[in-house]
């Protein structure tokens, strides 16, 4: 280390300045720090916190709509004279803004996972202390979170406007009590299939607007496919196809929750998604099975892609 | 009054982004021969090029190419050639094929023709017919360039034309844009390095910071920025001892003592080298650190925007 | 000058992985019309229900926009997103020529990719060219569509970088959510003129739109060229990326 002290001007060709840097020797928040960061950042991403204009105008629309059909029950509720007015059930919700949440799906799927791989930060977050599995992780932790905001949000609003609306508001809630579980449980079966799917899809797409219409394929596909084969084939097999569709799995895990798998007939075959569903007469309990292990193997899978070369 | 042979007039334009400013006032005229428009990266230099050739609308002033205004004027093109800096081309074609649409795209009659002749100029023959695709950095420049002057234009606008060049490529497209200016071509071509400016351009711009801060003949500039005052720092065994010699000398301006350190500045870079180590002898201290302060271009480039 | 337009732009389009993901999404609906004519319980007599339930769940719902916003967004928008439109632009091209040339190699892809899927998928499944011309039915009005749908997304995607989102959104919130329950938005949703140039053109029953034919076509042609003038409008004041 000590060496002669290099003579001034005498042929020193190179020198490296002392430029005042220092080390940083403080505390340090660690590798569960860096995570919630960067799960943090990513659900501000996805409603456009901290972006421009139109991802913000993007979520916000997305979020009106998923809110809508709530929002015209509770205006419906206070206006309409009759008692326990339903407008909207809350297991059938999932399935009218299906599309609305595929799409949501779509969008920010493809935004927090393409973006870090477009602008070449991936290489720079896995050069910290987070790690791949971390990574992959976060990333399908902050989609779900965001989801829960399209589902669980506007369900626990139409509850609490349902309860404020009844004649006696007190005796509604203890009526329903059980409705709450259900939300929460239904919802966040939804939320962690559709996020784990959603960046698994991403994940493996190079571009934005590829990933983006893929997403919104393979989800919408598998539900018109599935949906026209069963009602036109009349064929033992076909309770099988069911399963394809994620649309329709949601469909009965919601219906199966809320305890309203509905009756089968000879038409249920060509009847709603929950009918069909239910046509298929598998154990009710096999659908939010099935939500939870496709969360698990769509993480297990997008763990793998980011252990892999990206 | 604007002389005849002006090709391209840039008069009081500005140009901002929300409120960044990124052109401020900036007027000059362009006549046949070579001009570099020089500047740190971010000065401008793209927003000005894109102005002239009308890919941006001035927030105010008015640019005029070969009298008629280059904003919505596509039919300035008919004498205008415009190589983006963007390195993206299509990457199925070759450069031949390129070289063509570009002729067929400007209503050339003999396409085919024109494209040779452009690929000749910019030495691309051997590579022609391979898609760009899988061009080096150096092939895509001289592509583009192709492609750009397919129609020989009376103006030829390039942003950035020798990224990824290597040293040859650079020399020999140097040597291509001087015979288009001896045929009466206006080139206009933008760098952020000093030498390249140095080696090609007769007339030069210097922008920084959205400010025109220097132009005309490139030596004369040249020498005022190297006469500009320069600032070096000091360490010695006796600062004081050291500083009380300098302050003598009649090119020092100031002398700074600060804790452990001398800082000099001085109006005549090369008196002051060739002075210092006879002080610093004379005065008996033990010289142990001797450097420049201020010697990035980008410092040179504030010295003359005055900040 | 308008040839190489042409050919440029189509070369961008079909040369890439984009139409081999629509021509996949293209054979989904004639591989589920195979499915049902070979597994499923259609008899003798052509079940019109059957095929206007596929094409119009399939083509007009999903197949149709997908493949035009496909096309639509990228003729002019992945030109401008990697910056190769400005060798377009740096010539003496008239705006609207290119905007036109977009949008005919845009809707012509789309045609090319959807319309054969509409054909095949009615003649499977009702068993050959029937006699209230579903099939024929289907497939002009996947063609208009094809014209409409384009035509509008090569528009958008002057005004907005942010094309294939936004329609998107249009065409999964508006069309497929809003307009099925408000039915007077009807007149902007271009799934509705798709469904009323086709409920025109056959007798079959099961066939049903909130437009009539006359009425579709007619917004058909507004929405056509409404899109072609505001894409000449943004074009001609292009702007090189601008700085956030």
């Amino acid at each position: 280390m000590a060496q002669a002290e290099p003579t001034p001007g005498a042929g020193a060709a190179g020198t490296i300045y002392d430029l005042g840097y220092q080390g940083y020797d403080g505390p340090r928040r660690g590798r569960r720090y860096a995570l919630w960061s960067l799960y943090v950042l990513s659900v501000r991403n996805a409603f456009g916190i901290g972006r421009g204009a139109l991802p913000k105008v993007m979520a916000f629309v997305l979020l009106l709509f998923a809110h809508s059909l709530a929002i015209i029950q509770l205006i419906l509720g206070a206006v309409l004279p009759v008692d326990e007015f339903e407008f909207v059930s809350p297991e059938d919700y999932y399935g009218l803004i299906q599309f609305i949440l595929v799409l949501f799906v779509a969008a920010i799927a493809s935004d927090i996972v393409g973006n870090d791989r477009r602008t070449n930060t991936l290489a720079l977050y896995f050069s910290r202390p987070i790690e791949r599995d971390d990574y992959a992780l976060a990333k399908i932790a902050a989609l779900c979170s965001g989801l829960l905001a399209l589902t669980v949000l506007p369900q626990l609003l139409m509850f609490a406007g349902n309860a404020l609306g009844a004649s006696d508001g007190l005796d509604w809630v203890r009526d329903n009590a059980d409705e709450l579980p259900r939300i929460i449980a239904s919802g966040v079966l939804l939320c962690l299939a559709f996020g784990s799917l959603g960046v698994l899809i991403a994940s493996y797409a190079e571009r934005r607007a590829f990933a983006m219409i893929s997403v919104i394929a393979i989800f919408l596909v598998s539900f018109t496919v599935v949906g026209v084969v069963v009602s036109e084939i009349d064929n033992d097999q076909m309770r099988w196809a069911i399963f394809l569709s994620p649309l329709h799995v949601v469909d009965g895990s919601t219906h199966y929750i809320f305890d309203a798998l509905p009756a089968v007939d000879e038409l249920s075959r060509r009847g709603e998604p929950a009918d069909q569903v239910a046509w298929a007469d598998f154990p009710g309990y096999v659908w939010p099975f099935a939500l939870l292990a496709t969360s698990v193997v769509a993480s297990a899978l997008v763990v793998r892609r980011y252990r892999g070369s990206v | 009054m604007v002389s005849e042979a002006a090709k391209v007039e840039v008069q009081n334009v500005s140009r901002w982004y929300g409120d960044v400013v990124a052109v401020n006032d900036i007027s000059f005229t362009l006549e046949p021969g070579i001009t570099g428009l020089l500047g740190p990266n971010g000065a401008g230099k793209s927003t000005m090029l894109h102005m002239i050739s009308g890919f941006l609308r001035p927030s105010v002033g008015v640019i005029s190419v070969l009298g008629a205004t280059s904003w919505r004027n596509p039919e300035m093109f008919r004498s205008v050639g415009l190589v983006p800096e963007r390195e993206s081309v299509y990457p199925f074609l070759g450069a031949r094929a390129f070289a063509e649409a570009s002729a067929r795209l400007h209503g050339l009659p003999d396409p085919e023709d024109a494209a040779g002749r452009a690929i000749a100029r910019v030495e691309l023959e051997d590579a022609q017919d391979r898609p760009m695709g899988g061009y080096s950095k150096g092939m895509r420049q001289r592509a583009k360039i192709a492609a750009a002057l397919v129609h020989d234009p009376e103006v030829l606008v390039l942003d950035e034309p020798f990224n990824g060049t290597d040293p040859r490529q650079r020399l020999q497209l140097m040597e291509m844009l001087r015979r288009m200016a001896s045929e009466g071509c206006t080139v206009l071509f933008s760098s952020h390095i000093l030498e390249e400016v140095e080696r090609l351009a007769e007339n030069v711009l210097v922008i920084v910071n959205g400010r025109l801060a220097a132009s005309g003949d490139f030596r004369q500039i040249r020498r005022l920025m190297t006469d500009r005052p320069h600032t070096f720092e000091l360490r010695t065994s006796d600062n004081r001892a050291l500083a009380a010699a300098l302050v003598g000398l009649p090119h020092v301006s100031a002398v700074e003592l600060t804790d452990s350190r001398l800082d000099v500045r001085t109006t005549d870079f090369g008196a002051f080298t060739a002075a210092i180590a006879g002080a610093v002898r004379d005065s008996g201290v033990t010289l142990q650190q001797l450097r420049p302060a201020d010697e990035s271009l980008e410092s040179v480039f504030s010295y003359l925007v005055g900040s | 000058m308008t040839l190489t337009l042409l050919s440029l732009t189509a070369h961008q389009l079909l040369g890439r992985r984009r139409a081999i993901l629509i021509a996949l999404l293209a054979l989904i609906p004639v591989g589920v019309a195979l499915l049902i004519r070979f597994a499923g319980d259609l008899g003798s007599e052509p079940q019109y229900g059957t095929a206007a339930d596929t094409i119009g769940g399939f083509v007009f719902l999903l197949l149709l926009p997908i493949g035009a916003l496909v096309f639509g967004t990228s003729a002019l928008g992945s030109e401008v997103e990697d910056g190769t439109v400005v060798y377009l632009l740096a010539h003496p091209i008239a705006r609207w020529r290119v905007v036109v040339v977009k949008a005919v190699v845009a809707s012509g892809a789309t045609m090319l990719l959807t319309a054969p899927a509409s054909l095949l998928t009615a003649v499977i499944i009702l068993g050959g060219f029937d006699e209230e011309s579903l099939w024929w039915a289907a497939t002009v009005a996947t063609l208009v569509g094809s014209i409409v749908y384009s035509t509008l997304f090569v528009g958008l995607s002057t005004v907005t970088s942010r094309a294939l989102i936004i329609g998107l959104i249009y065409v999964f919130v508006w069309e497929a959510f809003i307009t099925n329950l408000f039915s007077g938005t009807r007149w902007v949703s271009v799934r509705e003129y798709v469904e009323g140039t086709a409920d025109a053109l056959t007798t079959a029953a099961p066939v049903t739109a909130k437009l009539e034919g006359q009425e579709a076509a007619i917004a058909s042609v507004v929405v056509v060229a409404a899109s072609l003038v505001v894409g000449t409008w943004f074009l001609t004041r292009f702007e090189i990326g601008e700085r956030a």
